[in-house]
């Protein structure tokens, strides 16, 4: 959050202030544009933009005041309000025209929330904490308390969950997955030197026992895919201000998105390992043993896991204190990595 | 926290979109009541209404969509005289509903909550704000939730101290008696936060370090109620050791999780930062579990912690444990 020291204290009567807010940021311009896009039932061309809209007389070249249109719809769009972008195709100069839905703008029934309900609501944003998609998360709590019917109480709260969502690409994966935008990006398995470039129709980010991932549809591969954001090795993702609906790709079914879940579960519930564990150790606490082991095998677990790499990530964690039974593919991944970090500190 | 003063760009935007609706709803509401219920300053709310009473739609009539009534707002109230453009409070895009949606369905998985039917109506609403059709765009998969969380939210509600069993980062055992304040978690990994009385500040503490969790009879003192909770889980100490550690982007989690310095704003890459840790001992487990994607390049004294960690585990793996 930009904070200032500008004195406000000249902002007084109405119509000095105008100037004053003017200069002060681009606000007021964006608030007669989004008015002005919901307003028109026809939609806007720009050069009527340019030539109606406060703010747009700028005495500007035509560039200029197409960058400045660009950067307010992005600014709009990421306050998640969609503006349209269609052509008549009557029309002979095929200018493109703008609209903001009305339904697609205003919060569809007189929704009330009480104050519980809005205690829950807050306390569901705080889930995101400090994460990237923060700014966002604000943005739509904002609306939300506007919708309480009283002020929710800012009381500490006994109880605070919230998610790991540290990995930099998340929020442009999230822009990709509500703008249908295909990403590119590059990747690196487990095992391997070079990370391979991979295309990607997101779908849907998920995280598994506090490891981001994104699962989508593979157009080069025909199939679903799932990728961890950690192993993405170029932690900005390139998107595009694209307009057209024709330039997005097909919105997933309910029916592929359940299959894309069963696809993973599927995989993951094939994977099973067992561990012998110190006990007493914080590997103990950690996998709590004692409430897991069998009878016969008391310092034993048996465990699913989604990813072998990340399982031995964990167990490296306890090293000395955590004995892998099987797979051997485990044992081996987890000491190839210990023997990597001892090469690396000798 | 203090009100903000002052707000800009999209935050302002999206405050006086959402201000009109308000507004538009209440057909007249005390400023001061605007301000309490977003969080800002009296001024704050006043120049967003000045502003949009001067926004102007442009075209052929040139009109103010929302005409603000400033007679009314000298005293201190939000109304408007007319509103060519009646509007409610902006709705959600389907990601911030989203965003919302999976906060509240993972509040619904902590065990022992108890709001589970508030959580599935809210979840409800949360489907019909969405612009386009609503889905799961955001999700997650808990695996097995900590069993003491259960047992420690006991205790907070009934305002009781706790006693267990802890290992530390360093390995080291010991015996504890504190005051619950806070249940927190980073998926997926749960803290408690809680008063010592022997040191006199709040700790925290890992549910996955903790053994034979009690409650005991035994009240939650008014000095550890009133004590400060930092926002932060860890705090620096002056006689942290500062440790220099080149990472990879597989890596790069290093960066938040132990809030390092990280000078660079290279996205792709080796990044070369600087950590704070209490004790040497806690950077072998770390550092060992990337498992070569980050490498501690100084002090020697740090390196050789991690490189013990690492030939210790090795050597360690297949013998000292008994297997049935």
């Amino acid at each position: 959050m930009a904070k200032s020291k500008k004195s406000d204290s000249e902002q007084s009567e109405y119509p000095e202030f105008k100037n004053a807010v003017e200069s002060r940021d681009n606000s007021e311009r964006i608030l007669g544009l989004t008015f002005a896009l919901i307003d028109t039932k026809i939609g806007l061309t720009k050069t009527e933009i340019f030539r109606t809209v406060p703010g747009y007389q700028t005495g500007d070249s035509t560039e200029a005041l197409e960058q400045m249109f660009n950067r307010d719809k992005r600014a709009i769009r990421k306050l998640g309000v969609k503006i349209e972008a269609f052509e008549y195709a009557h029309e002979s100069n095929q200018d493109s025209r703008y609209r903001i839905a009305r339904e697609s703008f205003e919060w569809p029934t007189s929704v009330k929330f009480t104050a519980k309900q809005l205690q829950l609501i807050e306390l569901a944003a705080q889930c995101w904490g400090q994460a990237t998609v923060s700014d966002e998360v604000n943005a739509a709590l904002l609306r939300l308390r506007a919708l309480g019917d009283a002020p929710s109480s800012q009381a500490v709260h006994e109880l605070m969950p919230k998610f790991r969502a540290f990995d930099p690409t998340f929020a442009d994966f999230a822009r990709a997955i509500s703008e249908r935008q295909t990403v590119t990006f590059e990747y690196r398995k487990p095992g391997e030197d070079k990370a391979k470039t991979r295309s990607l129709h997101p779908w849907r980010l998920l995280s598994v026992e506090g490891q981001w991932l994104v699962q989508g549809w593979d157009p080069d591969a025909e199939d679903y895919r799932n990728f961890l954001l950690k192993r993405i090795v170029n932690k900005r993702i390139k998107l595009t201000d694209f307009e057209n609906e024709a330039d997005k790709f097909p919105a997933p079914t309910p029916e592929q998105l359940a299959e894309a879940k069963a696809n993973l579960d599927a995989f993951s519930a094939g994977n099973n390992a067992v561990l012998a564990v110190a006990p007493g150790s914080a590997a103990w606490s950690h996998f709590e043993v004692d409430l897991k082991a069998t009878a016969e095998n008391p310092n034993q677990i048996s465990l699913g896991y989604m990813d072998e790499s990340l399982l031995a990530e964990t167990i490296r964690g306890f090293a000395g204190q955590i004995k892998v039974i099987s797979p051997a593919s485990l044992e081996l991944k987890v000491n190839e990595g210990l023997r990597r970090v001892a090469q690396l500190h000798a | 926290m203090p009100k903000r003063n002052t707000i800009y760009g999209s935050d302002r935007t999206n405050l006086m979109w959402t201000l009109v609706g308000k507004i538009l709803d209440a057909g007249s509401i005390p400023v001061q009541e605007l301000a309490d219920i977003f969080d800002l300053s009296y001024d704050e709310i006043e120049r967003a209404v000045r502003t949009i009473g001067v926004t102007e739609t442009g075209g052929p009539f040139d009109q103010h969509p929302f005409m603000v009534n400033y007679e009314a707002l000298a005293e201190g109230i939000a109304e408007f005289n007319d509103y060519p453009l009646d509007l409610q409070v902006p709705r959600l895009s389907s990601h911030q509903a989203a965003t919302i949606s999976a906060g509240l369905r993972y509040l619904a998985s902590v065990p022992g909550f108890t709001l589970v039917d508030e959580v599935t109506a809210l979840l409800a609403l949360m489907e019909v704000t969405s612009a386009e059709p609503p889905v799961k765009t955001i999700d997650f998969v808990t695996g097995s939730v900590d069993s003491d969380v259960d047992i420690l939210r006991g205790a907070l509600t009934a305002g009781k101290a706790v006693s267990f069993s802890y290992i530390n980062g360093a390995g080291v055992r010991s015996d504890r008696v504190i005051e619950p304040l806070r249940l927190e978690s980073i998926e997926p990994i749960w803290y408690l936060r809680g008063y010592d009385q022997g040191r006199g500040k709040v700790l925290a503490f890992r549910l996955d370090r903790m053994d034979n969790v009690q409650v005991i009879d035994q009240e939650v003192t008014d000095e550890a109620r009133s004590a400060e909770i930092s926002e932060e889980i860890y705090i620096a100490n002056d006689t942290d050791h500062i440790v220099t550690v080149d990472v990879l982007p597989e890596a790069y989690s290093l960066i938040s999780e132990f809030a390092a310095n990280d000078p660079s704003s290279k996205q792709t890459g080796t990044k070369r930062v600087t950590i704070r840790v209490r004790e040497l001992n806690v950077l072998g487990p770390v550092i060992a579990s990337y498992g070569g994607f980050a490498t501690v390049v100084a002090p020697p004294e740090a390196i050789a912690a991690v490189r013990d960690f690492a030939l210790r585990g090795l050597g360690e793996a297949a013998d000292s444990i008994e297997v049935e």
